[in-house]
C-alpha cells in the first residue's frame, strides 16, 4: 500500500484523538467516582440505578414513617399503662372503702378518687405534637375537661413502614374510655366517688366490677399497640438491613472499582503517551532531511 | 544536419525535465491541500524520427501530459461511506441531546418523582403541619418545572435540527451551482488541456454534497458529471435543479414534484423530525398525561384544611406541552380522607400510595409510574448508545476508505524528492549532451581543414 505523509498525519490523528477521548473517560469516572453518568453509558445498569434509588426513598421515607409510628405507640402505651396503675389504686380504694367506718375518711378516699379521676382524664387528653393521642383525627381534646363526652371521632392513623406494610398505630378514646360501651371511665369513677361518700357497700362492689370492665378494655388496647410496636420494630430491622442492601448493590451498579479505574488511568496515560511518541517520529523525517 | 537535430534532442530532454520539476513543485506545495491529487508529468518518446541510411534516429521527447493520478473506485468507495458516516453521526449527536435534556440520574423526573412521593408520604404523618404542606407544593412545581425543562430541551433539539437542514439544503444547493459551474468550464476546457485542478475542485464538493445528502455521481462523455440524490437529478451538465425544504412535515422538494429521499447527514435530521422526536415526545405525553389524571384524581378524593373537596393539582396542556401546578394555597392540599377530620393524612397516603400501585395505561396495560418513566429512559438509553457504538465502528471503516484513498491519491514527499532528483539529473544529463554536441560542431566548425597548416 502506499503511503503518503497526509495518509500517516490523518491515521495518527485520529488515534491520537481516540487515545486522548478514552484518556479523558478514565479521568473522568476516576474523578466522580461512578461509572454512568448517563443513560447511555450502560443502560441497563442505569435502569437498575434508578430503581434502586426509587427503593432507597422509599425505604427511607419508611424508615421515617416507622419511628413517627413508635412514637405514637410508645406514648399512648406508657400513658395507659399509668392510667392503668391509676386505676389499680382506685380499685384498692374501692375495696378498702368496705371496712372503713368514719365519714372523714370516706372523704379523703373521695378525694383521693376525685384526683385519680383528674388524672385519668389529663391522661386521655395526652398529646402528640398539636394533636390529641386518643381523639382519633379529630383536632382538640379527646374528652371534655369534665369528662363528660368524648370529642373525638374513630379515624385511624396510619403509617406505612415497609412495602405494601401498613400499620394502625392509634388507638380510639370512644373504644379505650367506654364511651362506645355505655359507660365511661370517668363516669365510673365518679360515680364510684359517690357511692363512697354514701357509704352504699353495694354500689361499691358494682362500680369494682365496671373499674374492672375499664381496664380489661385498657388492657386490650395496650395488646394492640404492642402487637403493632412489634410490627413497626420487625419493619425497622427489615428496613436498615433492606438500606444496607441497596446502598450495596447501588454502588455495585455505580461506583468504579477504584483500584481498576487508577489501573485504567495509568493505562490510557501510558498509552496516549506512546501515540504521541509515534506521531512525533512519523512526522519528522523525510528523505529532504538527508539530502544535501 | 544529424548534428544540429542532437542540440533538439537535448532540448527536448532539458524542457521534459522542466516540466517534470514545475509539475514536482506543484505537488510539494499542495501536499497539505484539501482533496489535492498528485500530478505526474506523462514522457513519450518523440515519434517523427530522423530517417539516415544507418536506420531511425530517434529526436528526443516530447512532453505528452499531465495526467492526475485519481482512482474513480476509491472515491465511489470513500463517498458511499461518508454519506453513511455522516448520518450516524447526526443520529448519534442528536439523540445524546435528547438524552442530555433528560437529565437522569441525579437532576431527572426520576428523582423528583421519589421526592414527591416521599412529601405526600411525609404531610400524610402530620397533615396540619405548614412546612410539611409547603414542601409538597414545593416538591410539585418542581416537578412541574422538571417536566417542562425537559419538553422545552426536546422542543429546542427539533428546532437545531430544523435549523441543521435548512443550512444543510443551503449547502447542497451552493454545491449544486458549483458543481454545475465547474462541469461547464471543465467541459470547455477537456481536449485544449487537462483541468487537473478544476477536476480535484469538483471532487471535493462532490464528496461534500455524499456527505451532505447522500448524492451520487456519474462521469459523462464530455467530462461533466451527473449527480442525483437517490434517482433524482440534481446536476445535469451545467443544469442544476435546486431542492426545496418544507419546513412543516420535513420533506425535501424537487422541481419535479417528487419528494426527494435523502441520504447522509439530512437523511438523520429528517428521520428524526418525522418519526423519532415525535414518537418520543408521544410516549412522554402519555406519561405525564397519565400522572397528571392520577395525581388529580386521588386529589379530589380528599378534603383539604377546611374540609373542602380537593380539586385538580396539576393542569397540563398536551399540545403546548406545558404543565401548570394549579394548587399553590398550601391549606387547599387535600391531605385528608375524611372531611373535618383536620389530622387524618389519610389522601396523603393515598397519594403516596402511587409510588407503588400501578395505574392503567390503557385498557391492557397497567404500571407503576416510576417503572415506567424508568422504561422510558431506558429505551433512550439503549437507543443513544446504539447509535453511538454504529457511529464508532461506522467511523472507523470509513478511515480505512479515506485513509486508502489518501495513500492513492495524495502527496508523499519522500517520493516527490525522489523525482525531483531524477529530474534534476535528467536536465543536468541534457545539458551536458547539449554541451557535448556544441564541442562537437565548435570542432567542425573552428578546427576543421587545418590540416598541413
Amino acid at each position: 500500500m502506499r503511503i503518503t505523509q497526509q495518509a500517516i498525519t490523518y491515521q495518527n490523528l485520529e488515534r491520537l484523538q481516540n487515545r486522548l477521548e478514552q484518556l479523558a473517560q478514565a479521568q473522568s469516572s476516576l474523578g466522580s467516582g461512578k461509572r454512568i453518568h448517563k443513560p447511555s453509558d450502560d443502560p441497563s445498569a442505569m435502569n437498575r440505578s434508578m430503581s434502586l434509588r426509587g427503593l432507597q426513598a422509599a425505604s427511607d421515607q419508611a424508615a421515617r414513617n416507622a419511628s413517627d409510628g413508635l412514637m405514637w405507640t410508645s406514648l399512648a402505651d406508657s400513658k395507659l399503662q399509668t392510667l392503668l396503675d391509676r386505676l389499680h389504686r382506685a380499685r384498692e380504694l374501692a375495696i378498702r372503702s368496705g371496712s372503713v367506718t368514719n365519714d372523714a375518711e370516706r372523704e379523703a378516699f373521695a378525694k383521693e378518687l376525685e384526683s385519680i379521676r383528674e388524672e385519668a382524664i389529663a391522661i386521655a387528653n395526652s398529646r402528640i405534637g398539636d394533636r390529641a393521642l386518643f381523639a382519633g383525627t379529630a383536632d382538640g381534646d379527646a374528652v371534655a375537661s369534665d369528662g363528660s363526652a368524648y370529642l373525638g371521632n374513630d379515624g385511624v392513623v396510619e403509617r406505612r413502614v415497609g412495602p405494601k406494610d401498613v400499620v394502625q398505630v392509634n388507638v380510639i378514646g370512644a373504644e379505650v374510655f367506654g364511651f362506645d360501651a355505655g359507660r365511661d371511665l370517668f363516669t365510673v369513677l365518679a360515680d364510684l366517688s359517690d357511692r363512697i361518700l354514701a357509704g352504699d357497700n353495694d354500689g361499691v362492689q358494682g362500680s369494682i366490677d365496671e373499674i374492672d370492665e375499664s381496664m380489661d378494655r385498657i388492657l386490650t388496647a395496650l395488646a394492640q399497640l404492642g402487637a403493632a410496636t412489634n410490627r413497626i420494630e420487625a419493619a425497622q430491622r427489615r428496613n436498615a438491613d433492606e438500606k444496607l442492601s441497596l446502598q450495596d448493590r447501588l454502588s455495585q451498579v455505580e461506583s468504579i472499582d477504584v483500584a481498576e479505574a487508577i489501573m485504567q488511568l495509568q493505562l490510557q496515560q501510558v498509552a496516549y503517551e506512546a501515540t504521541l511518541g509515534a506521531l512525533a517520529r512519523s512526522i519528522q523525517p523525510s528523505l529532504i532531511d538527508f539530502l544535501r | 544536419m544529424a548534428d544540429f537535430l542532437s542540440l533538439h534532442t537535448a532540448l527536448s530532454g532539458i524542457l521534459a525535465a522542466r516540466a517534470g520539476v514545475e509539475t514536482t513543485s506543484h505537488n510539494v506545495a499542495n501536499a497539505h491541500s484539501t482533496g489535492y491529487t498528485r500530478q505526474r508529468v506523462t514522457q513519450l518518446s518523440r515519434e517523427y524520427g530522423h530517417r539516415a541510411s544507418y536506420g531511425v534516429v530517434g529526436t528526443g521527447t516530447t512532453v505528452d501530459g499531465i495526467d492526475r493520478l485519481r482512482n474513480e473506485f476509491l472515491d465511489m468507495r470513500v463517498r458511499a461511506g461518508l454519506g453513511l458516516t455522516a448520518g450516524l453521526d447526526v443520529r448519534a449527536s442528536l439523540l445524546a441531546s435528547v438524552e442530555e435534556a433528560l437529565a437522569e440520574p441525579e437532576l431527572g423526573i426520576g428523582a423528583v418523582l421519589a421526592d414527591t412521593w416521599n412529601a405526600f408520604e411525609e404531610l400524610s404523618l402530620s397533615p396540619t403541619d405548614p412546612a410539611a404542606r409547603r414542601n409538597v407544593i414545593a416538591t410539585l412545581q418542581a416537578l412541574a418545572t422538571r417536566i417542562n425543562t425537559v419538553a422545552i430541551g426536546w422542543e429546542r433539539v427539533g428546532a437545531d435540527a430544523a435549523v441543521s437542514i435548512e443550512q444543510d439544503i443551503n449547502e447542497v444547493n451552493r454545491l449544486l451551482d458549483e458543481v454545475a459551474g465547474l462541469n461547464d468550464a471543465i467541459r470547455r476546457s477537456t481536449g485544449l488541456d487537462t483541468p487537473n485542478d478544476l477536476l480535484d475542485r469538483r471532487d471535493l464538493a462532490l464528496d461534500r454534497l455524499a456527505e451532505l445528502i447522500g448524492a451520487t455521481s456519474r462521469q459523462m462523455e464530455d467530462g461533466t458529471v451527473k449527480v442525483s440524490v437517490n434517482g433524482l437529478t440534481v446536476v445535469f451538465g451545467d443544469k442544476v435543479n435546486e431542492l426545496g425544504w418544507n419546513r412543516d412535515d420535513a420533506t425535501i422538494t424537487h422541481p419535479s414534484g417528487v419528494d426527494v429521499t435523502p441520504g447522509g447527514a439530512v437523511a438523520e435530521y429528517q428521520r428524526f423530525l418525522q418519526d423519532v422526536l415525535p414518537n418520543y415526545r408521544a410516549q412522554f405525553r402519555q406519561f405525564v398525561d397519565t400522572l397528571v389524571a392520577n395525581l388529580n384524581e386521588r386529589h379530589r378524593a380528599g378534603a383539604d384544611i377546611e374540609g373542602t373537596p380537593g380539586e385538580d393539582l396539576f393542569a397540563f396542556d398536551a399540545d403546548t406541552f406545558t404543565l401548570t401546578l394549579l394548587v399553590t394555597d398550601p391549606d387547599r392540599l387535600a391531605a385528608s380522607g375524611t372531611p373535618f377530620a383536620l389530622h387524618d393524612g389519610r389522601n396523603a397516603a393515598s397519594l403516596a400510595a402511587l409510588r407503588e400501585e400501578a395505574v392503567e395505561v390503557d385498557p391492557t396495560k397497567s404500571i407503576v409510574l416510576d417503572n415506567w418513566w424508568r422504561e422510558i429512559v431506558t429505551d433512550i438509553g439503549v437507543n443513544a448508545r446504539t447509535a453511538r457504538d454504529a457511529a464508532a465502528a461506522q467511523a472507523s471503516l470509513q478511515s480505512a476508505a479515506e485513509l486508502a484513498r489518501l495513500g492513492a491519491h495524495g502527496v508523499s514527499i519522500d517520493e516527490e524528492m525522489v523525482a525531483l532528483i531524477e529530474y534534476q539529473h535528467a536536465y543536468q544529463a541534457s545539458a551536458r549532451v547539449m554541451t557535448a554536441v556544441d564541442e562537437l560542431l565548435d570542432q567542425l566548425i573552428t578546427r576543421t581543414g587545418l590540416v598541413g597548416r
